[in-house]
């Protein structure tokens, strides 16, 4: 990932407290909790992952690391809104959820950015929005299921 | 006559661990360094150093000229050629030794010797140390290696004699179809590597260890073994972790790596501190498992420390002690293994980019420490990794008593070591400790290039969010921090978000 998903940050208190932030990619909004250990070291809970994240700025670009791997991300490509292509094409949850609604079945036709499940976890929503138009050929999951990250809930065939 | 004034010619983390000895020693160090590295730690941490020239190696490190009149100029008694560069020059030795200088290695001679890998071959044949099966043609024409390659059968090597780090090395698994392209290819990569294109072949084991015994021999006729080393995980012949002692090896290979070990030292005429390669046929475990003689490296090498990790002795105090001509202070029957030691190479390259070399300053370092944990870094916060240089940024080294705690120590390690600025492969390393094969310690020297793609893959998803989240906030905090605003932040976003239930 070097561009910078879109995040945000839900509630900020003055002090150590732990921040709400929440990571919107195209297909999904991610709940996590941020806590800040000392100058740009956070301890990041990620459903029921906790990783330390230590950051530096430099003058080209600004580095984090997590469990030992790095990311680099441009100073020059701060795209808006733009998420990591490796989601290209799964409608899946980033962590283990419950899902606690399913707005679609299918052959249902569906728009770009409609939302398609709702998950719960870590007591807050987060849809799954269409990555692009389409119909729904397949649904995997129902209401009361336990899914892992990863896993399609919803498929779509594009339609001309 | 004993040492006093050491001049260490090279840099990194191996200039650092050699100075340090001259300090425990109460020697005076001397480091050299090019115009790229005069404020970098190797440099900052002699009682001396000298600017011997401009960052690409040949003007600085390899200029054997201009480290001699350093060695004068600073008045030293010694050279200590480290690993790399002019480690394994025998004009370098030469030239030490013709100085009146102390060389902190084997004679120039037995590096001559020992560097030519057909030589070598012929020197371990006839002191019985089993060696690959293969040919050393006289008849160096391409015919001529042709002939003795099809001697040999399929699949086999075509190696330079002047080889080393893969270069100059061809393999052939169809006679027909590869071995004039082959001997071609060779001769002219080992001509322009080496300036000498001569070649010979050993047949090829499909599946094989390799596995090192470290010796040092001193001058009074005694030689030790300080017992063996893995580095079957290796990519393009790099070694990228080493770990000792070798994992699932029957007690009596172990018997045959070491004496065969000591008797190639021996027939050497060797002096100092010295390895000897072996392959291990993997194909065929157990006590019959074929050992094969490769080379041997006349130097300290890069993966010393799990030998000192494991054997408890210092291999760079035991070179200064030999290298003033006394005899080691311990017997064979004193050296034993204890625990089990494992070393990462840490690099600046990008494994998701085909390891790609990075270079750039580190915004942020920190090393992790911790029981049984030694970390030989080049670097330190604020440094600056040069283009001009091996990206070897650290070495981690693990030590426990048992090897699923070492290689579990050394996991946690790598997953704290904090670098920031450049690349690593940091991770890389993690998942190829955590892989089963490795923690099984059923690998051959084919198993790292075999599972490149699941080793490089990205990481999960939540590990990018982490980083991502952790970028946002750090962002906002910043922003607080430089207006003094104080509660009155993020109302916005929640008109773009709908569905939230606040707890």
């Amino acid at each position: 990932m070097t561009e910078r998903p879109q995040v945000t940050v839900e509630s900020l208190k003055t002090g150590e407290g732990v921040v709400r932030a929440v990571v919107r990619t195209p297909d999904r909004d991610t709940p996590l909790r941020v806590q800040p250990l000392g100058v740009g070291r956070y301890l990041v809970e990620v459903g029921t992952r906790r990783l330390t994240v230590t950051l530096a700025r430099g003058s080209t670009a600004d580095w984090g690391q997590a469990d030992g791997h790095t990311v680099r991300w441009p100073h020059a490509t701060q795209a808006p809104a733009c998420g990591d292509g490796r989601h290209d094409g799964t409608h899946a949850a980033a962590i283990p959820a419950t899902v606690t609604d399913v707005r679609v079945a299918p052959g249902d036709t569906v728009a770009s950015g409609d939302t398609l499940v709702i998950l719960e976890a870590m007591k807050m929503e987060m849809p799954i929005r269409a990555r692009r138009p389409g119909r729904v050929t397949a649904l995997q999951c129902a209401v009361g299921d336990q899914v892992q990250p990863g896993v399609p809930l919803v498929e779509l065939e594009e339609i001309d | 006559m004993s040492l006093r004034r050491v001049l260490v010619a090279n840099r990194g983390e191996i200039a650092r661990r050699i100075i340090r000895a001259c300090h425990e020693r109460g020697l005076d160090a001397i480091a050299v360094c090019s115009t790229a590295d005069q404020d970098s730690p190797h440099a900052r941490l002699a009682d001396q150093r000298v600017i011997i020239g401009g960052p690409h190696p040949q003007e600085s490190y390899l200029d054997i000229g201009r480290l001699i009149d350093a060695a004068r100029e600073t008045g030293a008694d010694a050279v200590h050629p480290g690993y790399g560069f002019l480690s394994e020059s025998p004009d370098f030795a030469e030239a030490v030794s013709g100085a009146g200088l102390t060389w902190i290695g084997p004679p120039a001679a037995v590096i001559a010797r020992l560097g030519s890998k057909i030589e070598a071959r012929q020197l371990m044949e006839r002191a019985g140390v089993p060696v690959v099966p293969g040919g050393t043609p006289d008849d160096q024409s391409d015919a001529g290696v042709m002939a003795a390659a099809r001697s040999v059968g399929a699949p086999l090597l075509i190696k330079a004699s002047a080889g080393g780090g893969g270069r100059g090395m061809r393999i052939v698994r169809d006679l027909d179809a590869e071995l004039t392209d082959a001997v071609q290819l060779a001769r002219r990569e080992a001509t322009a590597a080496f300036g000498d294109g001569t070649l010979y072949v050993e047949r090829l084991f499909p599946r094989a260890r390799h596995i090192e015994v470290q010796v040092l021999a001193d001058d009074h006729d005694q030689v030790v073994h300080l017992y063996e080393r893995d580095c079957s995980l290796q990519r393009r012949h790099q070694k990228v972790i080493e770990e000792s002692p070798a994992p699932r090896l029957q007690e009596g290979v172990r018997r045959r790596l070491t004496d065969a070990a000591v008797a190639a030292t021996h027939a050497a005429g060797y002096r100092n501190a010295g390895t000897v390669e072996f392959l291990v046929d993997a194909s065929e475990p157990g006590e019959n498992a074929t050992i094969a003689f490769l080379e041997m490296n006349t130097r300290l090498q890069v993966e010393h420390p799990i030998t000192e990790a494991v054997t408890g002795r210092d291999l760079v105090h035991a070179q200064f002690t030999i290298a003033n001509g006394e005899p080691l202070p311990w017997r064979q029957e004193e050296v034993t293994v204890r625990g089990h030691a494992v070393e990462c190479r840490v690099y600046a390259e990008d494994p998701a980019a085909q390891f790609r070399p990075d270079a750039g300053r580190l915004l942020r370092y920190e090393e992790p420490t911790g029981p049984g944990l030694r970390v030989d870094a080049a670097v330190e916060a604020g440094s600056s990794i040069s283009p001009h240089y091996d990206g070897l940024l650290a070495k981690v080294v693990s030590c426990a008593e048992d090897r699923a705690t070492a290689l579990a120590r050394a996991r946690v390690a790598l997953a704290r070591y904090v670098i920031l600025g450049v690349h690593t492969n940091l991770d890389f390393l993690q998942r190829t400790l955590k892989h089963t094969a490795v923690r099984h310690g059923a690998v051959d020297t084919g198993f790292l290039e075999a599972h490149l793609d699941t080793l490089t893959t990205p990481p999960e998803d939540d590990t990018e969010l982490a980083l991502a989240a952790a970028l946002a906030v750090d962002d906002r905090l910043g922003r607080r921090r430089l207006t003094d605003t104080v509660d009155a932040v993020d109302d916005a976003p929640w008109t773009t978000l709908g569905g939230w239930r606040l707890t």
